[in-house]
């Protein structure tokens, strides 16, 4: 899918969708900022047809959209975790791009380790690992 | 009563045997534990939540610590990318290098077979650190004296819990028991799992158990 260029102007998003928080973060800064379509697609239709899929960050599948920009090697060397979870879980289970900063930065050794224990503790409890 | 130099002999040598034999019914009530830790790397993510549960219950001083989890990786290529978790920290030698060496006393193994340091005994002479061949010693930077892992034994033991990072762990990566109990929790992985342990060919006996990883390593 190649990059979609026509940028709605965002108040028009902001309408509706005030509680998603307007962009930002670091994002809002990428080349002349990102528009909401320019993630969230766009779609002919909305908002009068309901059933429309407009990109919802919280499946697995949409990681393809991150890692279009974010290479995994790159990732991989801002932290090894990354190696182990890109296939598994979404991306936005750790970041959140809307806020100034995304909450996980600089989190600390404490809370970044109460993370794992609390998603492997469920699973190891549940059976698997 | 002209004392002979034969009966003088035998009389000494029967009052020296009498303490030597309650010594050795003392050692034989006692628990006779000899506690163990099995570390399973199939199971470990890596998290360190144990090596931080040791500092705590432990108050470890931040510039030292008796429990490492070193990474290593990655290895394979794309969804097979992983990494190899092992655990560095005392492994409670039954023939211990440090106890050997150690000119003071200070390095010592309790009763269920701990190996432990008396920190006012230690003069921090730093023949311990050499003589251990798994570096886990180090010289506690408020004390001065040598210190490393004890099982909690000093802490949470004698409370009647389990050690720190076997209780933190989110996994069940590490267990603890006595080895001496064939219904422990470490007698019945043992039994069931393969595992191996560090440097067994220099001879010290070590109680830290290591379930292998089980993906293979280019070396």
């Amino acid at each position: 899918m190649g990059a979609p260029v026509i940028a709605s102007d965002d108040s028009a998003c902001m309408r509706c969708h005030k509680r998603n928080g307007a962009m930002e973060g670091i994002h809002s800064q990428v080349a002349d900022g990102l528009s909401c379509i320019r993630c969230h697609g766009d779609a002919p239709g909305h908002p009068r047809n309901k059933n429309l899929d407009l990109m919802y960050f919280g499946d697995i599948d949409r990681n393809e959209y991150c890692v279009r920009c974010h290479q995994p090697e790159v990732l991989s060397e801002a932290d090894w975790t990354h190696d182990v979870h890109l296939d598994e879980i979404p991306c936005s289970s750790c970041h959140q791009l809307h806020p100034e900063v995304d909450p996980i930065s600089g989190i600390g050794e404490k809370a970044r380790t109460a993370l794992c224990v609390d998603c492997h503790g469920n699973m190891s409890a549940e059976g698997s690992k | 009563m002209k004392l002979s130099r034969r009966h003088f002999l035998a009389g000494g040598a029967a009052c020296a045997a009498i303490p030597v034999a309650t010594l050795v019914t003392a050692e034989e009530e006692k628990t006779g534990k000899n506690l163990a830790l099995v570390f399973d790397q199939t199971k470990c993510i890596g998290c360190e939540a144990c090596s931080q549960a040791c500092r705590e219950a432990n108050n470890v001083p931040a510039q030292v610590s008796r429990l490492n989890i070193v990474r290593e990786g990655p290895y394979g290529e794309g969804n097979d990318k992983h990494y190899r978790f092992d655990r560095q920290s005392c492994v409670h030698c039954e023939t211990a290098p440090c106890i050997a060496v150690c000119p003071t006393g200070a390095c010592f193994r309790d009763e269920d077979g701990v190996v432990d340091v008396t920190a006012n005994r230690c003069v921090g002479c730093q023949y311990c650190i050499a003589a251990c061949p798994y570096r886990v010693r180090y010289v506690d930077p408020e004390t001065k004296a040598v210190d490393k892992c004890d099982l909690c034994r000093k802490t949470r033991l004698k409370e009647g819990k389990l050690p720190a990072c076997v209780e933190a762990c989110p996994t069940q990566a590490v267990v603890f028991g006595d080895l001496n109990d064939p219904k422990s929790d470490v007698a019945k992985l043992l039994r069931a799992k393969q595992t191996y342990r560090d440097k067994v060919s220099l001879g010290t006996k070590p109680k830290l158990y290591k379930v292998p990883h089980g993906k293979g390593k280019v070396i």
